[in-house]
C-alpha cells in the first residue's frame, strides 16, 4: 500500500513537472514571481532597489563579478515583473534599453523561454539575477544553488 | 692613379656589401608594404562583408516588426532584442574600423537611423491588436521608409568600402609592379656585376696566370726571348715587368754559358783531334803508327771479304840504313826517314795507307788492289825513291838511297791479315837476299 502510495505521488509530481513546462505562460497569469539570485555570488542580500538598478543597466558589476539581469520571454509573468519592480512596461523596458545598447554599448539582458534554463543560467553565473514563479520554484529539486528574494 | 688588386678587391667587396645592405633594407619595407596592402585587404574585406551583414540584419529588424503587425504574434517581440544585440555589433565592428570622414559621418548617421527605427519598431511591436488596425499599415509604412533610409545610409558603408578597397588594390597592384621592377633591376644589376666580376677576373687574373703559364713554359724550354705582354697598372703589371727583366737576365746569362760552353766543347775537340793525332801517328814522320797500321788492315780486310775484292800489303824497308846512321849521324838517319815517307805518301793513291811499321820500315795498304797493280804501284815507288830522295837529301852520290819492297795480296797469298804481312816480310827478305832495291812478291818471277 505504502508503494502504491508513492508511485502514485511520484506520477502526480511527473505530471505537474510536464503540465508546468508545457503550459507555464497559463501557470504565470496568476502574476506570481519570486526573484532568484546564485546563492554564492555577491547578490544574497539584494533589495529591490538594487534589482531594479540591475534590470535597468544603472549597476553592471557587483564585487569582481559582472552583474547579469536576465528575462523570460513575453509572458505575464514577465509584465507582472516589470510592473512590480521596474514600474514600467516592456514596451518602455526595451525602449530604455534600446538606448542603453546604443548609447552605452551595454548588453541587453539575455530572455529565456524557459524557466529551467533561467535557473541553470542562475546556477552557473554568480551574478545573474532573474524571476521565475512560485510554483516553479517550489518544484524544482536541486535549489540549493540558488536564492529566492520575495519583492 | 694606381688602383692594387688589392684595392680593386676591397672596392668591389665593399660595393657588393653596400648594395646588399640596400636590396636588404628595400626588401625589408618591400616586404612591410606588401603585408601592411595584405592587412589593409583583409580589413577591407572584413568592411565590405560587415556591411552586407548589417543591411540583412536591419532588413530582418524591419521584417520582425512588419510580421507582428501581420500576425500579432507577441513571441516576435522576443526577436526584437536578438536583432538589436546582432545590429549592435555590427555597428559597434564599422565603428572600430578608423575610417575618413565620410566613413565616420554614415557611421553616426547609421546609428542616429537605427535608433529612430528601433523605436518607431517597438512602436509598431507593442500595438494592441494590429491584425486588421489601419493604424498599423501606417505604421507599417513608416518603418519600410525609415528602414529604406537607413538601409541607404548603410549602404554608403558598402560604396565607400568598396571604394576604398578599390583604391587599396590599384595601391596594391602599384606596389607589387614596383617591388617586380626594383627586383628585375636589381637582377639586371647583379648580373652585370656577375659579368663584369667575370671580365675582370678573366682579364685581369686569370689570361695573366695563363700567360705567366705559357712564358714559365716556354723559358723552361730554353726560349728565353718570350716576354709577357702585360701592361697593367697593378702587381701582375708589375709582376709581368719583373718577369720579363729576369728572362732577359737569363737568356744574357745562357748566351755567356753557351758562348764559353762552346768554346770549351772547341777546345776539347781540338785536344781530343790531338789525342787521336798523337795515338794513330809517328812521332818522327807523321805518318801512321803500327798500331794503326793493324787497325786499319783488320778494317780494310773486312772489307774486301765482304764486297769479295782484292787487298795488297807491300812491306818497305830502306837498304842499308844502317850504313847511312853510322856515316851520317843519326839525324841524318831521321831526316832519311822524312823523306823516303813524303816520297812514298805523294805517290799513293788517296785511299792507300801508309804507316811507319817499325824502323827503317814502312807498311802499306792498297784497297782494291790486286797483284799485278800492287807491283806496279812498289815498283813506282822504288823508283821515285831511287831517283828523288838522294837528290833532295845531302849525301854522297854513291850513297844512292834506295828501297826493297815485299809485296803481298789477298786472296792469293793469304787470308789473313797476320798471313800477308808475313808473306809480304817474306818477300821483303827475298828483295834483300836478291840484292836490294827490288820489288819481290811471292812467287819468284815477279821479281824486278
Amino acid at each position: 500500500m505504502t508503494c502504491l502510495r508513492h508511485s502514485g505521488h511520484f506520477i502526480f509530481r511527473l505530471i505537474l513537472i510536464v503540465f508546468i513546462f508545457l503550459f507555464q505562460s497559463l501557470i504565470v497569469e496568476a502574476g506570481e514571481f519570486v526573484i532568484i539570485v546564485n546563492k554564492n555570488g555577491p547578490l544574497v542580500n539584494a533589495d529591490m532597489k538594487l534589482i531594479k538598478e540591475i534590470y535597468l543597466g544603472e549597476k553592471t558589476m557587483g564585487d569582481t563579478v559582472k552583474l547579469l539581469p536576465v528575462n523570460f520571454t513575453e509572458s505575464p509573468l514577465r509584465d507582472s515583473f516589470f510592473k512590480e519592480t521596474l514600474s514600467m512596461t516592456a514596451k518602455d523596458f526595451k525602449r530604455h534599453w534600446l538606448f542603453k545598447v546604443f548609447q552605452e554599448g551595454l548588453q541587453m539582458p539575455q530572455t529565456f523561454d524557459s524557466m529551467a534554463l533561467i535557473v541553470k543560467f542562475i546556477k552557473e553565473n554568480k551574478g545573474a539575477v532573474g524571476y521565475v514563479t512560485a510554483q516553479y520554484v517550489a518544484y524544482v529539486k536541486d535549489s540549493e544553488d540558488i536564492l529566492v528574494i520575495r519583492p | 692613379m694606381r688602383i692594387g688588386i688589392r684595392q680593386k678587391i676591397i672596392i668591389g667587396f665593399s660595393a657588393g656589401v653596400f648594395f646588399t645592405i640596400l636590396f636588404a633594407g628595400w626588401s625589408w619595407f618591400a616586404m612591410e608594404g606588401l603585408f601592411s596592402t595584405t592587412n589593409d585587404m583583409s580589413v577591407i574585406s572584413r568592411k565590405v562583408e560587415i556591411t552586407g551583414e548589417l543591411i540583412v540584419s536591419l532588413e530582418r529588424l524591419l521584417k520582425t516588426s512588419s510580421g507582428y503587425l501581420i500576425s500579432g504574434d507577441k513571441k516576435k517581440r522576443d526577436e526584437f532584442d536578438v536583432v538589436i544585440m546582432r545590429i549592435n555589433g555590427i555597428l559597434k565592428e564599422v565603428e572600430s574600423h578608423k575610417g575618413d570622414m565620410e566613413w565616420n559621418t554614415a557611421a553616426g548617421r547609421v546609428k542616429a537611423g537605427i535608433l529612430r527605427l528601433g523605436d518607431m519598431t517597438l512602436e509598431a511591436m507593442f500595438m494592441e491588436n494590429p491584425v486588421g488596425n489601419p493604424r498599423s499599415v501606417r505604421l507599417m509604412e513608416d518603418s519600410t521608409r525609415l528602414a529604406e533610409a537607413v538601409i541607404n545610409d548603410a549602404e554608403e558603408f558598402h560604396r565607400i568600402a568598396e571604394r576604398d578597397k578599390k583604391i587599396i588594390m590599384e595601391r596594391a597592384t602599384g606596389r607589387m609592379n614596383k617591388t617586380r621592377m626594383v627586383l628585375y633591376l636589381y637582377f639586371m644589376a647583379g648580373l652585370g656585376f656577375l659579368l663584369l666580376l667575370s671580365f675582370y677576373l678573366r682579364s685581369y687574373i686569370i689570361k695573366p696566370i695563363s700567360e705567366f703559364h705559357k712564358a714559365v713554359e716556354m723559358i723552361a724550354g730554353g726560349d728565353f726571348s718570350h716576354r709577357i705582354e702585360i701592361k697593367t697598372n697593378d702587381e701582375i703589371g708589375d709582376l709581368a715587368k719583373r718577369f720579363n727583366e729576369m728572362a732577359g737576365a737569363l737568356k744574357a746569362f745562357y748566351v755567356e754559358v753557351e758562348r764559353k760552353g762552346v768554346e770549351k766543347v772547341q777546345e776539347l775537340v781540338g785536344i781530343n783531334k790531338m789525342l787521336e793525332e798523337l795515338s794513330t801517328r809517328d812521332g818522327l814522320t807523321g805518318i801512321y803508327n803500327h798500331r794503326f797500321f793493324y787497325k786499319r788492315c783488320d778494317e780494310e780486310l773486312m772489307r774486301a771479304e765482304r764486297y769479295k775484292r782484292p787487298l795488297s800489303l807491300l812491306m818497305v824497308d830502306i837498304d842499308d840504313f844502317k850504313i847511312y846512321n853510322d856515316k851520317y849521324g843519326h839525324q841524318k838517319g831521321d831526316t832519311i826517314l822524312k823523306v823516303i815517307s813524303e816520297c812514298i805518301l805523294k805517290n799513293l793513291r788517296k785511299n792507300d795507307v801508309l804507316a811507319r811499321y817499325g824502323g827503317e820500315e814502312f807498311g802499306m795498304i792498297l784497297p782494291e788492289t790486286g797483284r799485278e797493280m800492287a807491283l806496279t804501284v812498289a815498283e813506282r815507288i822504288r823508283e821515285k825513291i831511287e831517283e828523288e830522295c838522294s837528290k833532295e837529301l845531302d849525301i854522297e852520290p854513291e850513297d844512292r838511297l834506295t828501297v826493297s819492297i815485299g809485296v803481298a795480296s789477298y786472296p792469293l797469298d793469304s787470308t789473313t791479315i797476320n798471313g800477308l804481312v808475313k808473306t809480304a816480310d817474306s818477300a821483303l827478305y827475298r828483295a834483300k837476299g836478291a840484292g836490294k832495291n827490288k820489288v819481290v812478291s811471292v812467287e819468284p818471277q815477279s821479281l824486278v
